[in-house]
């Protein structure tokens, strides 16, 4: 009887449970939909006012903001997030520094920089890089040693959004022995539009770190297209480090410029097929028609990929590459060579 | 007599504890979900995947579309997939030897041109006719193959694709534009060493679709495919977030996962011989991880989204369901050495012998203990007060599980966004526990026998194509492809 009393009694609390839970979840969405529609309608009526001012066609919303309630000052941080994305100049962005100060942002993050939950911190960074705060960089900075993976990506993605890439190379050089590979190629891949002295700063200090950050570097020359640094790539073509060769030589093909062109040609005879075909992107890039009987012989590669860029490549090199390419497709010995031509004859004439 | 009535009484219990054993599962992957959903609806919210579009490091996809007969759906589909917001990816559509005009179709609306190229059969597979690229898009590829089954389409796309990542869909599903970049997330972000992801599957019937986007979530109309918005919902939700959680996730739903093909090739591919594919090939990349001591892990991403067709016929929707549950047997069969079985950790003493115990054996338990109960009260031998509070107490336990995927959606994406869905939602997952339940147990209880019988077809699925706009539906009466 006991059993029975148990169990009936915990049914019936739990359906009570159920029935509270319905109802709970019920006037959650009620509200949050409310919400929403508010929301909705002060986002509609203020996003055009928000606009004009920022444009500067409109100055006359000085205070427009400055009596504006918790939720409605969230709203417009949304729209300000999306209005920055846009900014066009430094006086639009006055302007959004300017609501920024209307609607208090500066003490909230600070704050929120302080808050012990990761999800806070990883917000305001965030806004702080949108928002090209760049008083707060000193603080975002030091959150590059969070253990929170969303914390430390978040400011090393702000200080890369306020033009602070070389905090985060002095970071990566200082720091690279108790970093993740992870960390180090993801805070390297943040890295964009680096200047010249970003160039200049890794070039300096080069020697000193490991060799993952070198090639990362290269990886950066090439993509900023830094001629500065061709001197250091080129002689890393005849680095014993394979590895690194074929960093160098990547970032050489990224550049399109070369003055070593016998040692770029001495790729062609490497062991390695991703040497050989980042000597055919050199090529390539530079429009080395000097190396046009090797792309013939790079058709009959034994690796698909050498033989799909040689062909490529000889097709790009105009009348004569295709000249070549036709003459491969009917002559070559290789067949694999014949059956490549025909391929990208084929569908360049599709 | 006295005996027949202890064997009873025992058994009763039997089923007593294997309810409460069965009910213990389920909160426990609810209370792990529940907290793994929180914690990524936080980074979801605070963190920025966009820039891995820009990415230098993002790794290429190939986009695998096994097609046997979709010459309704597939159009639609590979219009969303064209316009996938992903650096580089290709998309391969393996026609599996169609009987109706699915190369036509896409030969018609992709201008498809015949190409050479030399295939490395690193998996074997049957015969490929032809290879086949668009002209107005460069990054789709069409392979006409001879029919071989799910499978051996998905292997011949592996050994087609140019890319280290391949994802798997379904040629009935549509992918929101984001949701490849954000299942990659995990790949790119590189916490762990991911093998496999899976996104969330959600049913696309009712929702307005255009060009091959859904514009306006909605709920069906059809009752069938309602239960399978709740039915889905838990079992992506619940089920998978919290074996993700356990780092022992055994499924990655064929319509939408994405996989390292290197792993896969190690593995010898999918397996052709089974028809639950998708699972199978999960547990031996686990199994196989286990073995080498690899730190990989397979992981399920609740963001990225997957739409895809449910059927809306009790006889498609049969046969969907007793294969689904032919699979999980065969692979439980295949794999059995592992349950139980310490050397494989969570996935021996957790996972698997929650498949083989719950997955697999509830719905034969589940309807013997109903055949039982009904016998028990017809001849006195249980106690009608203690047997009708028991039934309640299951049914109201039963129905708070069905309530958990309500409330997981309520809590984390909200994509059902009228107060008229919610109701909806909360009625059937009370409404599902007095016919829907049962008559899915029988279908998978009827699994049993076509394995014994060895029968391993696939069954026709109707289409009725994602927009709604083909309203004849071609009913294949080869089971043998997809």
């Amino acid at each position: 009887m006991s059993t029975i009393f148990i169990i009936y009694m915990l049914t019936l609390l739990f359906s009570l449970f159920l029935a509270g839970l319905f109802l709970f979840l019920l006037v959650r969405k009620l509200v949050l939909l409310y919400v929403e529609s508010r929301d909705k309608s002060y986002e509609d009526h203020i996003f055009p006012k928000l606009c004009r001012f920022v444009t500067q066609e409109d100055n006359q919303q000085q205070r427009l903001f400055r009596h504006a309630k918790s939720w409605q000052r969230r709203i417009v941080l949304r729209l300000l997030v999306d209005i920055a994305a846009n900014a066009k100049d430094q006086s639009e962005w006055e302007q959004i520094r300017a609501v920024c100060e209307q609607i208090e942002l500066g003490k909230r993050l600070a704050a929120s920089l302080q808050d012990k939950r990761w999800w806070k911190v990883a917000e305001a960074i965030r806004y702080v890089g949108i928002l090209r705060l760049d008083e707060f960089a000193s603080i975002v900075a030091k959150h590059l040693d969070a253990e929170e993976y969303d914390v430390w990506t978040a400011a090393a993605r702000t200080l890369t959004r306020l033009g602070r890439n070389e905090v985060l190379i002095q970071y990566l050089i200082d720091h690279h022995e108790k970093l993740k590979r992870e960390a180090v190629i993801r805070i390297v891949d943040m890295l964009r539009n680096i200047t010249d002295s970003d160039v200049e700063k890794m070039m300096a200090h080069f020697e000193q770190v490991p060799p993952l950050l070198q090639g990362l570097f290269f990886d950066l020359f090439g993509q900023a297209k830094a001629i500065k640094a061709l001197p250091v790539l080129e002689e890393y073509l005849t680095s014993a480090d394979g590895e690194h060769r074929v960093k160098a030589m990547k970032a050489i093909a990224d550049i399109g410029i070369t003055s070593k062109q016998d040692e770029v040609l001495t790729g062609f005879q490497s062991q390695n097929w991703v040497e050989r075909m980042q000597t055919i992107r050199i090529v390539r890039a530079c429009s080395m028609h000097i190396a046009i009987p090797h792309l013939v012989d790079a058709l009959a590669d034994p690796e698909w990929w050498v033989r799909y860029h040689a062909a490529e490549t000889l097709h790009s090199f105009g009348t004569i590459g295709k000249e070549r390419l036709r003459e491969a497709r009917l002559h070559h010995q290789d067949s694999y060579a014949r059956d490549m031509a025909a391929q990208i004859l084929s569908r360049w004439s599709a | 007599m006295e005996s027949f009535q202890t064997i009873f009484t025992l058994f009763n219990g039997f089923i007593m504890f294997y309810v409460v054993l069965i009910n213990c599962f389920y909160l426990t992957l609810f209370l792990l979900s529940f907290g793994k959903i929180r914690d990524y609806m936080k980074r979801s919210r605070y963190g920025e995947y966009l820039e891995i579009n820009s990415s230098d490091l993002t790794p290429p996809v190939s986009v695998l579309v096994p097609a046997y007969n979709e010459e309704l759906t597939l159009r639609d589909s590979l219009e969303s997939l064209l316009q996938l917001n992903y650096p580089e990816y290709e998309i391969i559509v393996v026609n599996d030897g169609s009987k109706d005009r699915t190369l036509e179709v896409l030969q018609e609306h992709f201008h498809l041109v015949e190409m050479t190229q030399i295939v490395r059969y690193q998996i074997p597979t049957k015969k490929i006719k032809g290879l086949y690229r668009s002209t107005l898009y460069p990054n789709l590829i069409v392979v006409d193959k001879e029919n071989g089954g799910k499978a051996d389409a998905l292997n011949t796309g592996i050994n087609i694709s140019s890319y280290p990542y391949f994802c798997g869909i379904d040629a009935d599903s549509l992918l929101e534009r984001d949701a490849l970049i954000k299942a990659m997330r995990p790949f790119v972000e590189g916490h762990d060493e991911i093998v496999a992801c899976g996104g969330i599957i959600r049913i696309a019937n009712g929702c307005k679709i255009r060009n091959g986007r859904v514009e306006e979530v909605n709920i069906p109309k059809n009752i069938l495919a309602l239960h399978q918005v709740i039915e889905y919902l838990r079992s992506f939700l619940m089920g998978r977030i919290g074996m993700s959680s356990l780092n022992s996730l055994l499924i990655i739903s064929g319509a939408f996962g994405i996989f390292r093909k290197r792993d896969v090739i190690q593995i010898g591919g999918y397996d052709t011989g089974t028809v639950g594919e998708d699972m199978e090939l999960v547990i031996r990349l686990q199994k196989h991880m286990y073995e080498t001591k690899s730190s990989g892990k397979v992981l399920f991403v609740p963001d990225p989204v997957c739409w895809t067709e449910a059927p809306e016929n009790i006889s498609v929707l049969r046969k969907q369901r007793t294969r689904w549950a032919l699979g999980l047997i065969e692979s439980m069969y295949k794999h059995r050495k592992i349950i139980f079985n310490p050397q494989y950790r969570t996935m021996g003493l957790f996972t698997m012998p929650y498949f083989f115990l719950v997955e697999m054996l509830g719905p034969p338990i589940e309807l013997l203990g109903l055949i039982l109960f009904g016998f028990g009260l017809a001849y006195g031998l249980v106690s009608i007060h203690f047997a009708m509070l028991f039934l309640i107490a299951t049914l109201v336990f039963g129905i708070f599980l069905s309530m958990t995927a309500v409330l997981l959606e309520e809590y984390s994406f909200r994509k059902y966004t009228k107060v008229s869905h919610f109701i909806k939602l909360f009625l059937f997952s009370i409404v599902e526990n007095f016919w829907y339940r049962q008559v899915n147990a029988v279908w998978r209880t009827y699994a049993f026998l076509r394995f014994f019988r060895k029968d391993h077809n696939w069954g026709a699925m109707e289409r009725k194509g994602l927009t709604g706009s083909n309203n004849v539906p071609t009913v294949p009466k080869d089971t043998a492809g997809l």
